[in-house]
């Protein structure tokens, strides 16, 4: 239990260890340490940014789908509108066609019947005159005859 | 030999050192002569193994290096980042005002080489001296921690150091004003000076003395454990296992807080030689 | 020789009286403190096992020193 030199060899050992340890030990783990601290942070981050993006994709994605939604529908809409007003359009002209054809077909009837009317007004008349003269001729005086002209020719 | 192998001369068989030193005929390792070397004599056991296990400290931390990769390590270099960062933990909370790049390795080397040294201690107690006899020492002495020139010796190392980095940071001034201007103001310098002084003197002291008697003591219950298998009774043999057993694995404890008190003392003293504020 | 022993009895027991008030003020205080703020117990183990192993090295010492009386002188 006594002190002696002992005590400077080891002072002088620790020293030296102090200094291996400090040169050679030290830097390397620490740097090694801070490295793999930074990649994992990195790794973090990266994957943070990325997560980031995805949300920012699935953002635009979402806004660009509600656009194209909303364009479809719009689309839809339009279409829709033009198709109901083609056929109304196509309606309104085949209303007025049949209207037209059916004026000028009634038309085309009244100047018929009139026509048919006219012509069965004189050849009924001309019959009538000719039945009339066959049987005034026999019974009726030339004054009478002409009498009953007259009387005819007023009435029709 | 049998015939003086009383449990005094078989402690102090353990608790001598081999001791070598300059005697007049010129260098000798002769027990007998230890008492002419004076103190220019050194024990060549604890300074051995200390080197030795500070060697084995280096090796063991270098060899994770080669290999340090950054990717997810394994292995030795798990444990050796596992030391490093908790080493550099409890720098980091200690050392909050001031920054030193050397104290970082100085608490490891400190708390890995005081570990391994006191781990010197679980080897059984006869192992080696029976050995060393083997090889013609008589006296060998294996935990380097149990003897007060070695504890003391870092100690004086951890000292220097406090002295060191008081001037350099506080200036020559500063340290002495520290010293001799502190509890009471300048009008009471040489109280000042003694009750600073023995302050002072009394860390690295008790620093170095600490750890000395927790290893001195548990190397001596080692000892009288290991004494209990010279008593006649076989009963007392097998009890001497299990108390060998119990006390290490209790030892175990002591060993690692030991270093680490050390370690954190370390820290703490060259923590304050870095303080320049008056406190 | 017996004042040896006598010496080594006092300086283990009155060593050991000492830590033992020591040891147990500081693990009832670790316990308040713990159960008062439960997120700082390992930052106080840690500050535990300092104060501790500065408290225990005394009777430690003390028991190395009686025995080295007690046997080997």
């Amino acid at each position: 239990m006594n002190i002696n030199a002992t005590l400077f060899g080891q002072t002088i050992a620790f020293v030296i260890f102090v200094a291996i340890c400090w040169k050679y030990v030290w830097p390397p783990i620490i740097a090694a340490m801070a490295e793999r601290e930074k990649r994992i942070a990195d790794g973090l981050e990266a994957a943070k940014k990325a997560d980031d993006s995805l949300e920012e994709a699935q953002l635009a994605f979402d806004k660009e789908l509600n656009k194209a939604k909303v364009e479809a529908s719009e689309l839809i809409d339009k279409a829709n509108q033009r198709a109901s007003q083609i056929v109304s359009d196509a309606k309104n002209k085949a209303q007025d066609e049949a209207e037209k054809i059916l004026s000028s077909a009634s038309k085309t009837i009244e100047n018929e019947t009139n026509n048919a009317k006219e012509e069965l007004k004189s050849q009924m008349s001309e019959i009538i005159i000719d039945t009339t003269q066959k049987i005034l001729d026999q019974e009726i005086s030339p004054e009478k005859h002409d009498d009953l002209l007259k009387k005819a020719a007023a009435e029709l | 030999m049998a015939k003086e192998l009383t449990s005094s001369s078989y402690i102090q068989h353990h608790l001598t050192n081999l001791t070598c030193g300059k005697v007049d005929e010129g260098w000798t390792c002769d027990p007998h002569r230890v008492e002419e070397m004076g103190f220019w004599a050194f024990h060549v056991d604890s300074l051995g193994w200390s080197v030795f296990l500070g060697i084995v400290f280096i090796v063991l931390f270098r060899l994770g290096i080669p290999k340090l990769t950054t990717e997810a390590p394994s292995g030795l270099q798990n444990f050796v980042e596992m030391v490093v960062e908790f080493v550099n933990e409890n720098v980091r909370s200690i050392f909050t005002s001031a920054t030193n790049p050397l104290i970082g390795p100085i608490a490891l080397t400190i708390m890995v080489w005081v570990f391994l040294m006191n781990l010197m201690d679980l080897v059984p107690v006869d192992y080696l001296p029976e050995l060393a006899k083997g090889v013609g020492l008589e006296y060998f002495k294996v935990v380097p921690t149990t003897d007060p020139n070695i504890t003391l010796g870092m100690a004086l190392a951890v000292f220097i150091l406090t002295i060191f980095y008081s001037i350099k940071v506080k200036g020559l001034k500063g340290f002495i004003g520290e010293l001799t201007l502190h509890p009471f103001g300048k009008y009471m310098i040489p109280v000042n000076i003694v009750l600073e002084g023995v302050n002072f003197i009394a860390k690295p002291i008790s620093l170095g003395l600490r750890l000395f008697g927790n290893l001195y003591a548990g190397e001596m219950v080692f000892i009288l454990i290991a004494l209990m298998m010279f008593f006649s009774s076989f009963a007392f043999g097998i009890m001497g296992i299990f108390l060998h057993v119990g006390w290490a694995l209790f030892h175990i404890l002591i060993l690692a807080l030991q270093a680490f008190i050390f370690m954190v003392l370390t820290v703490v003293y060259l923590a304050m030689a870095h303080e320049t504020e008056d406190h | 020789m017996e004042f040896n022993i006598l010496a080594a009895g006092i300086m283990i027991g009155l060593g050991a009286v000492g830590a033992a008030i020591g040891v147990g003020v500081l693990g009832g205080k670790y316990l308040e403190g713990a159960a008062r703020q439960p997120e700082l117990i390992p930052l106080l183990r840690t500050q535990l096992f300092i104060v501790m192993g500065l408290v225990d090295a005394i009777p430690m010492i003390g028991v190395g020193l009686g025995l080295y009386l007690m046997f080997a002188t």
